[in-house]
């Protein structure tokens, strides 16, 4: 938190400037792009006038006599009293942005402050870090925490002493809010709300956040007090824009950082090309392997980024092989994800902050502002998906004077390829927006549903949403959940709404990983309700501390999975079958060839079967079944369909269709995420008739197949009607408005996809154009890349046509 | 496609056969007007029905004198309890309300309040207040602390955690002053958990009726249904259903005064089996009344356990009366109580100077206390005596 601007220096000797060298030299050929971010100074203000003397006394203490310029920005904004947000870097001081006009007003007697962070951990941090201030400065400010670990006898202060609260989303929607009454004397003195990690209010999440908003906002107005907003976001493309809509009003913003920064390195890396015929390149696995292990052999720390939990387990594995071979040394290498347990992680935070870890590999998990102290080198084994993503990670090596090295290790999708073949693309793009819809049907629903209880709906309220609230009190009146009288919509039912409503997700209820070798069967990880069918099936292998344990059997209903310790050599890979029906058509663009539209649909995933991977090798060993109910959901989409007349024109046998959609569907599934700047796992692909007749897989073989509605393999030219279809869907049940943007830059997403298929540098089509194609197509007489180029030719052809409403 | 059958189908529903929109929207308007007309006519009816007063719009209000059964004699002192024990002439004023959910939160609320006081000593005036109307709520709210006062002393049933925190909730939604959390309280739950607890399968208000006031309610509308009563009411205006609910909250209040009364005997102490004494005496004690403390476990002697039985002990070591204390212990010794000797030891050892005794009991004390204990009496003896082996010979030493 200091503010003087420190001294930039690289000493030649310094071991990151010599692992750069030694992978420039070693490794030319890989490195497709380098970019040197140079050390920035410190732009500085002296501190405000007017400052509390005790605040005053606290900064000094702590050795800050002077502001980075964002800090005093931040608190000229909040003497004038408005709601603003705070862009800037990681470990620039983002907090004293809202700690000092907050402690202010405390100091003074003038209110009180709620915090909100996105998890516990980050709250947590955040209370300690007041502490001191305020042990510094004697400044006698009550600080707590209130969330679920707080205990029931220490409720009560909390809500009557606290000067400031620090809590979550989850814990402001399911006890604070429906209790409110005693929370009146908080509420009443109520100046600032603070709301950091902003960025991570995106998709399902950002829209329940947005919906809470509204409904504190209503509580608040009941007791009178009206405080100002304070965000704290990483950098993203639309930081105010966000923070607007999160809040329903007008928001300033900081977007100058002021803090030192040290020189930062980057590195593109494409692994080398193993099979031109394929085009296929070595695993960005085993180039970050190879990376992690330099790095730490010349005793650097570093992190690596994965972007599964799998990914994560099999090179934690990878490492520890090679740096925790000796049981009786304490081991050096770490994994850290969801689904551990909040004690492992802590722990692991911890060594992090010690210093005692020399390599930790992660999935998005670190990417938030949890203090893990400074490292030195990040990897990142594959685009993470979004621009703001990757710079978030790379934040997380390197502090304000000391150089750091971050190399992105390319995998074989589109998207990675695309990027370490456009370099200037990526440095040069901003990052993405967040897109949230606070006004998604279901999540605005469920909050209607909590207002209602929280405080009961005048005729003519609003609730800020663009649909008309009393359709909903309306709605929610015939399932007698509320009851109009005279001009006032009354809870009427003996429900506790905020219960059954999860602000992380539209499904429900997360499945506990229950080891049964212990006595006691220990709970070992949590996994979410969404990725448990493809993960916890039984057989399937589940890897903790890359330690593989196998699922024995599944308990669906009671949501565990109960699993024992394994030494299997291998792990297992869902194969998921993904049907569509669409249901209504919002809107299309036509021509004589093609057809583009977006609408509702209703998809059915079916989790067919599972593969065996051996370790290293990566070979296919075996199959097992998996045996789950299908997952249902409803949700937007948009998609493309050529004419049938036109579609035997140029592709003449319908085998030759499908492979060609299902290049396509694939080229454009990655080149959308890129557009939207949402993350590949928001969209969901799949091609088929739009009927839920019939859906396209890609088979053993490598070629396209046609299942039925049960899932067996059909014919192609023995069916009847044949019209293909490519969908991409919002992968949220209600859909979280990715579509409808979607649609709205289908021209673009048709156009990239093309170039991607006809620039790419394979033969046949490779991963990172149409998907993997197997040796035996030469054989087939034709190229899938080929293929798919024509089906998106004729969807390009349609593509600029004026639109026609359904 | 309408917003409803959008939410339905986003939902999972099988989506309602929609007519025309404006077919359905006619619908919803005339439901509208249904709806609204919570009126004069229906409010009539219900106070009929129920033959209850209303009060304002939409306000019902039945009040009846309660003679309480069986109150012979002198009236008994009401504050003959632990938690009220020392009050000076407390305004009683027993309390059960029925709410619209369960669940706790601000958004359920008291649709019925039952109050009474005491007119004389065998006389409850029972007050009911039943919301007509959610636009009730706020007239009851003030009715209901006007008449409860300032000075009342309320007696529930669960009410610390549930009627009055819900009260005072919707005191607050409603911007009616102070509310009720303010008042000195008596919750009978605790009272009857710390007597009966482990002789009885639950507590609730019913089985400490069937228990120990003998009451067997019959054609009671369970509490759970009460809500569903309030919404038919609402929703389709049935009047029976309330009827139920009405009897079932008067039962609720005259048992709290049943119960309160009844409550002071075993906390008197008369001895009855299948009473956690130690408990009572423990809060008599707690509450710095330790004659009665001492009084509750004697009456019970013959009930004790060994931990009741070195309470009463302890009690008597207390107040000096050793004598009773160490006939106690001996008692509990010759039964083989490792505690009791522990007690007895230092009994011997500090009280009476007597070591040699002292050590015998020593030798078959507690366990984890044994060697200290001889050790330091050995020392105090000032001879080698070698350590007794422990069994009946402290016994066998009794002059």
């Amino acid at each position: 938190m200091s503010a003087l601007p420190l001294p930039v220096s690289s000493e030649p000797n310094d071991p990151v400037d010599r692992l750069t060298r030694r992978l420039k030299t070693k490794y030319a050929g890989r490195i497709c792009a380098e970019l040197t971010l140079p050390a920035r100074p410190a732009q500085t203000a002296p501190l405000p006038a007017g400052l509390d003397e005790r605040l005053l006394r606290a900064l000094r203490a702590r050795g800050i006599h002077e502001l980075y310029a964002h800090q005093a920005e931040a608190w000229r904004l909040a003497g004038e009293g408005r709601h603003f947000v705070v862009v800037t870097p990681t470990a620039s001081g983002k907090t004293l942005c809202y700690n000092l006009p907050v402690l202010q007003a405390v100091c003074n007697g003038q209110g009180k402050a709620l915090y909100l962070f996105p998890t516990k951990a980050l709250a947590q941090d955040q209370v300690a870090e007041l502490l001191e201030l305020n042990k510094a400065g004697e400044l006698g400010v009550r600080a707590y925490t209130f969330d679920g670990d707080t205990p029931g006898d220490a409720r009560k202060a909390v809500r009557t002493r606290g000067d400031i609260v620090v809590s979550n989303p989850d814990m402001l929607h399911q006890a604070i809010l429906p209790h409110h009454t005693k929370w009146a004397q908080f509420f009443e003195n109520l100046q600032y709300v603070v709301i950091d990690e902003m960025h991570t209010y995106r998709g399902v999440f950002g829209a329940h956040v947005a919906n809470l908003i509204r409904r504190l906002k209503r509580i608040l107005a009941f007791y009178g007090a009206s405080p100002q907003f304070v965000f704290c976001s990483a950098t993203i493309a639309n930081p105010v824009e966000l923070a607007t809509r999160l809040l329903g009003e007008d928001v300033a913003a900081v977007t100058r950082s002021g803090a030192p920064q040290g020189e930062r390195r980057l590195l593109l890396w494409n692994p080398p090309v193993i099979n031109p015929d394929l085009g296929l390149r070595a695993s960005a696995r085993s180039q970050t392997n190879r990376i992690a292990r330099l790095a730490t052999r010349i005793g650097l720390k570093s992190i690596v980024f994965a972007r599964s939990r799998l990914m994560v387990e099999v090179l934690t594995k990878y490492l520890k092989d090679v740096f925790d071979k000796d049981p009786r040394r304490p081991p050096r290498v770490f994994a850290y994800r969801g689904g551990y347990l909040p004690t492992q992680r802590r722990e692991t935070e911890r060594r992090l902050r010690d210093g005692s870890i020399d390599c930790v590999i992660s999935t998005s998990a670190l990417e938030l502002g949890v203090d893990i102290g400074s490292l030195d080198v990040c990897v990142l084994n594959g685009y993470p998906g979004s621009i703001a993503a990757t710079w978030q990670r790379l934040g997380r090596a390197g502090r304000r004077n000391r150089t750091s090295l971050g190399v992105l290790v390319a995998g074989s999708e589109p998207l990675d390829q695309y990027i370490v073949r456009n370099p200037d693309f990526f440095l040069g793009a901003s990052p993405e927006h967040a897109r949230i819809d606070p006004d998604q049907l279901l999540v605005l629903l469920d909050h209607v549903r909590c207002a209602a209880f929280e405080l009961p709906f005048h005729a003519d309220e609003r609730f800020g949403s663009r649909h008309p609230l009393e359709q909903f009190l309306q709605y929610l009146g015939d399932e007698g959940v509320v009851h109009l009288e005279g001009d006032t919509w009354h809870w009427a039912t003996d429900a506790y709404p905020a219960n059954a409503v999860s602000l992380r997700s539209v499904a429900e209820g997360n499945f506990l990983v229950v080891d049964q070798d212990h006595d006691s069967r220990q709970v070992i990880a949590e996994v979410d309700f969404s990725s448990a069918p493809e993960t916890i099936y039984p057989g399937a292998i589940y890897m903790l501390q890359a330690a593989p344990y196998q699922v024995e059997s599944l308990d669906w209903d009671g949501r565990k999975a109960y699993v024992r310790p394994t030494r299997a050599d291998y792990y297992t890979d869902a194969i998921v079958y993904t049907r569509l029906k669409i249901l209504e058509r919002f809107a299309e663009r036509a021509t004589a060839q093609a057809r583009v539209a977006h609408g509702e649909v209703h998809l059915v995933r079916r989790f067919a079967g599972y593969k065996k991977i051996r370790y290293y090798t990566h070979e296919n060993i075996g199959y097992g079944n998996i045996n789950l109910p299908d997952q249902e959901m409803h949700t937007t989409a948009a998609w493309w369909e050529i004419r049938p007349g036109e579609l035997e024109r140029a592709l003449p046998s319908r085998q030759m269709a499908l492979d060609g959609f299902l290049g396509a569907a694939y080229a454009m599934h990655h080149v959308a995420a890129l557009q939207m700047m949402s993350e590949t796992s928001d969209l969901g692909r799949a091609v088929g008739d739009g009927d839920g007749k019939w859906f396209a897989t890609q088979g053993a073989n490598g070629r396209g197949q046609m299942r039925d509605v049960s899932g067996e393999e059909i014919a192609p030219d023995y069916q009847g009607a044949f019209r293909p279809a490519v969908f991409l869907y919002d992968n949220h049940p209600g859909g979280i408005g990715l579509s409808e943007p979607l649609y709205a830059r289908q021209a673009e997403v048709v156009r990239g996809a093309l170039e991607l298929v006809e620039r790419c540098d394979c033969r046949y089509g490779c991963p990172s154009c149409v998907g993997p194609v197997l040796a035996s197509d030469e054989e087939r007489g034709y190229s899938p890349r080929a293929l798919a180029a024509t089906v998106l030719g004729l969807f390009a052809a349609a593509a600029d046509v004026a639109p026609r409403p359904a | 496609m309408n917003l409803a059958g959008r939410l339905d189908r986003l939902r999972g529903r099988p989506a309602e056969q929609t007519p025309d929109t404006l077919a359905h929207q006619l619908q919803r308007l005339d439901g509208r007007r249904t709806a609204k007309a919570v009126s004069p006519p229906r409010i009539d009816a219900l106070a009929r029905a129920l033959q209850a007063d209303v009060h304002g719009d939409s306000l019902l209000l039945r009040e009846h004198a309660y003679a309480l059964p069986g109150c012979q004699g002198d009236p008994p002192d009401l504050t003959m309890l632990p938690e009220v024990q020392g009050l000076r002439d407390p305004d009683w004023v027993y309390l059960d309300t029925e709410t619209t959910g369960l669940s706790g939160g601000v958004g359920n609320l008291a649709f019925m309040v039952g109050v009474a006081r005491y007119t004389d000593a065998r006389t409850l005036s029972v007050r009911q207040y039943l919301l007509g109307s959610f636009a009730a709520e706020a007239v009851m709210l003030r009715e209901l602390v006007d008449w409860v006062g300032r000075d009342a002393v309320l007696v529930s049933y669960n009410g610390k955690c549930f009627d009055l925190p819900l009260l005072d909730a919707r005191c607050a939604m409603q911007r009616v002053a102070d509310g009720l959390g303010r008042l000195r309280h008596l919750d009978l739950m605790y009272t009857v958990r710390r007597a009966y607890r482990r002789y009885w399968p639950d507590c609730r208000l019913q089985t400490a009726e069937k228990r120990l006031l003998d009451l067997h309610r019959a054609g009671d509308l369970p509490g759970s249904e009460a809500p569903a009563a309030w919404q038919a009411w609402l929703r389709r205006g049935s009047t029976a259903p309330l009827g139920g609910v009405l009897q079932h909250n008067f039962q609720d209040v005259a048992s709290l005064a049943l119960l309160h009364r009844d409550l002071l005997r075993d906390y008197a102490g008369r001895g009855e089996a299948r009473v956690d004494h130690a408990a009572i005496s423990r809060a008599w004690q707690q509450a710095g009344h330790e004659s009665l403390a001492c009084r509750v476990l004697e009456a019970a002697v013959a009930h004790l356990d060994e931990a009741g039985t070195l309470q009463l002990a302890a009690l008597y070591r207390r107040c000096g009366e050793w004598a009773r204390a160490e006939a106690l212990w001996l008692q509990l010794h010759a039964a083989g109580s490792t505690l009791a000797a522990s007690e007895l030891s230092k009994y011997y050892e500090h009280r009476r100077r007597d070591y040699r005794r002292a050590i015998d009991f020593a030798a078959v004390c507690e366990p984890s206390e044994r060697s200290t204990r001889c050790g330091r009496l050995q020392g105090k003896i000032g001879s080698n005596l070698p350590l007794p082996l422990g069994g009946g010979i402290a016994g066998s030493n009794t002059p």
